[in-house]
């Protein structure tokens, strides 16, 4: 670990991290970029990069967006990303009094923070979850996809169908090629660029980016108001103070938020959400939520701050991303023939816990540079959807060709990419097809194996007995039906919706 | 077809009809003969969520023809004139992004990619005069002139050249 702590601060290292958190900074200010597709933008380009150094910036890219998307939040009530949603429940009622620097300071200190502890749980806990995960075998490591993606549908979006179908269509997508048993074609139409498969990284670009341009060009009207930010002196120190005044506040939006980061599927905006509502429950006076209450403001960003290290957890020690930009550094990894997963701790332990190190010193560096660029950022907000559509378009076709220099990868890409456009209407969310896409090449050789195994001994033994199959079937059943419960109460509708 | 057109406006039922769709491409994609010897093993994966997507579409589907019988079908997915627009702008978008792919193998990455920027975000724009047109060719040119440095000398990505003027 300290060699690995050695390496995560060589100048390269910490040079190609601020990169990540820079670009970090204008992805999560800018309303309509989100952590994902600006970490699935940045993928190829990392790719000339060495491994450790190319994940340290794509892990700064996706910890800052969890930073500056509070920006907007409070200053326009847009959230940059979803996961700031909770932030602006309080942030933009605390611009509106005037109190615009103490809301994006705490923002600030708040995500650093969430960061920090985030990234220390990583450190701690990702050796004894390999331990575990050591002793699971093909069978095991297939129910645990199948979990993973059984918590994906139904976490994403608003309905579990929808979440489920998408999942499926990610799969089918990644089953596209040169199979994994006996090598032979599947869905390749007879186009023979096809046999290669579909590229990870078009594929990716074109679930993420391409839809949300797509989208940003039905909303270019929609012109928002950005507040006044005032800088004033002695805020900074006043409000650093205010926030470490309330340690079990914090210390509870930290776990609940690395607690939910280490789920499958669930992420930054469920963490930000679910400790937003338990910091009211637990407060003695609640009558300040919601109208620019300080303790709003830090519990949102200190949990999807916490909770974006955590989901890199179950991705390096059980190959299973905690949420959809960790599938996307899935995607990284995999590109450079890394399983993410035990096996990647047996051949790159220092890689894993030096990825570790670069999220907490990135958490240090996120508020310095969140300090200074805070009034440079409120100017990046004004930028028009109008001129960012195309540019980003730009950049995804870019990064669709770069990895494979080849064409046909950027058609795939638009292909897919109008092709979600065009389900989001119908409701679909482009998490789980994502995440289908990454976890199908994960999930398939398990299945595969644990088949071969089948024959000797029996399908029924291989799959349906053992204590950990047993879990891990009772826990994607109960994951799909405990939300469905749940939903069908609070609305009173059918789990279709 | 009036009825027809009013039915797929529905959600629901646009949804397990695309299901549908999809899982019977995706099976119908199966070889044949797989269930003789080990040949199922390559494909059982693929079909397992082609099931699951037959499923799902049949729910979606039942919940249509239910609301279809109780006559309380939705028209969730209409699309209302003051969307037209907007969609218009897409439309308009993606044609752009097929002339592009053309250009690309005409004229290869640089000519292509600056006729797309610049074509896009002078559509874009409010104001259509020669100020804002050369404004968007300027933004265009500087974008592919930055995007050649950085992406050439920094990331080292080759780029397509033209496949007519090679």
């Amino acid at each position: 670990m300290i060699e690995a702590f050695f390496m995560a601060i060589s100048p390269s290292y910490l040079m190609y991290m601020t990169i990540g958190i820079l670009l970090g900074l204008v992805v999560g200010t800018l309303p309509g970029l989100t952590a994902t597709m600006g970490t699935a933008l940045l993928v190829p380009f990392t790719f000339g990069l060495p491994t450790g150094e190319g994940i340290a910036m794509l892990g700064g890219l996706y910890v800052c967006a969890m930073f500056s998307d509070a920006i907007p939040a409070c200053l326009v009530n847009t959230p940059g990303t979803p996961a700031a949603m909770a932030t602006g429940f309080d942030g933009h009622p605390m611009v509106k009094q005037g109190r615009g620097q103490e809301a994006i300071v705490a923002a600030c200190f708040a995500s650093a923070l969430g960061t920090i502890f985030g990234a220390a749980c990583y450190l701690l806990l990702a050796w004894p979850m390999v331990s575990v995960a050591l002793k699971f075998g093909p069978p095991q490591f297939f129910w645990l996809g199948v979990f993973a993606l059984t918590i994906i549908g139904s976490l994403a979006g608003k309905s579990i169908l929808k979440g489920l179908a998408g999942a499926a269509i990610g799969i089918i997508i990644s089953c596209v090629g040169i199979s994994h048993a006996a090598e032979i074609n599947r869905f390749t139409l007879n186009i023979p660029e096809l046999r290669g498969g579909v590229s990870l990284v078009a594929g990716l670009i074109g679930v993420f980016a391409v839809p949300q341009v797509l989208s940003m060009i039905l909303d270019l009207k929609k012109q928002e108001y950005v507040a006044e930010y005032k800088p004033e002196s002695g805020v900074i120190l006043r409000t650093i103070k205010k926030v470490i005044s309330a340690p079990i506040h914090f210390l509870r939006s930290a776990v609940i938020g690395s607690f939910i980061g280490i789920l499958p599927g669930a992420g930054s905006p469920i963490a930000a959400i679910v400790s937003y509502n338990e910091a009211i429950r637990w407060s003695k006076d609640k009558s300040q939520y919601g109208k620019g209450d300080i303790r709003g403001v830090t519990a949102s960003e200190i949990a999807n701050n916490a909770a974006a290290p955590a989901a890199m957890i179950p991705l390096v020690t059980l190959g299973v991303p905690g949420s959809a930009p960790a599938a996307v550094i899935a995607g990284a990894l995999m590109l450079r023939g890394l399983n993410p997963g035990p096996e990647l701790f047996g051949t790159n332990a220092a890689l894993v816990y030096s990825f570790g190190w670069s999220l907490l010193i990135a958490g240090i560096i996120v508020f310095f540079i969140g300090m200074i660029a805070t009034p440079l950022l409120v100017k990046i907000i004004k930028i028009p959807l109008r001129l960012l559509a195309p540019l980003i378009m730009f950049l995804a076709i870019i990064g669709a060709y770069a990895i494979r220099n080849n064409i046909f990868d950027v058609y795939l890409m638009l292909i897919i990419g109008i092709f979600v456009f065009l389900v989001r209407r119908l409701g679909f969310h482009p998490g789980p097809i994502g995440l289908g896409l990454i976890l199908g090449p994960i999930i398939e050789p398990s299945l595969v194996q644990s088949l071969y195994i089948s024959h000797a001994v029996g399908v029924q033994k291989v799959f349906f007995t053992g204590s950990v199959n047993i879990i891990l079937i009772s826990l994607s059943v109960i994951s799909v039906s405990a939300v469905a419960i749940s939903r069908f109460r609070s609305k009173g509708k059918s789990v279709v919706e | 077809m009036k009825k027809f057109l009013k039915i797929i406006q529905d959600s629901d039922f646009a949804t397990g009809i695309l299901l549908l769709i999809i899982a019977s491409f995706s099976y119908g994609g199966v070889d044949e003969g797989i269930w003789d010897g080990y040949g199922y093993i390559d494909w059982v994966f693929p079909i397992m969520s082609s099931f699951l997507l037959f499923a799902i579409s049949a729910v979606y589907i039942s919940v249509g023809i239910i609301k279809l019988v109780k006559g309380n079908i939705n028209d969730d997915l209409k699309i209302e004139i003051s969307q037209i627009p907007s969609i218009i702008n897409v439309a308009v978008y993606l044609l752009l992004l097929f002339i592009y792919l053309i250009l690309l193998y005409i004229f290869g990455f640089w000519i292509a990619s600056i006729l797309l920027l610049w074509s896009g975000i002078a559509y874009f724009r409010g104001e259509k005069n020669i100020r804002s047109i050369s404004k968007s060719l300027g933004i265009a040119l500087l974008t592919c002139l930055i995007a050649y440095i950085v992406f050439t000398y920094v990331f080292w990505v080759p780029f397509p050249e033209s496949r007519v003027f090679m």
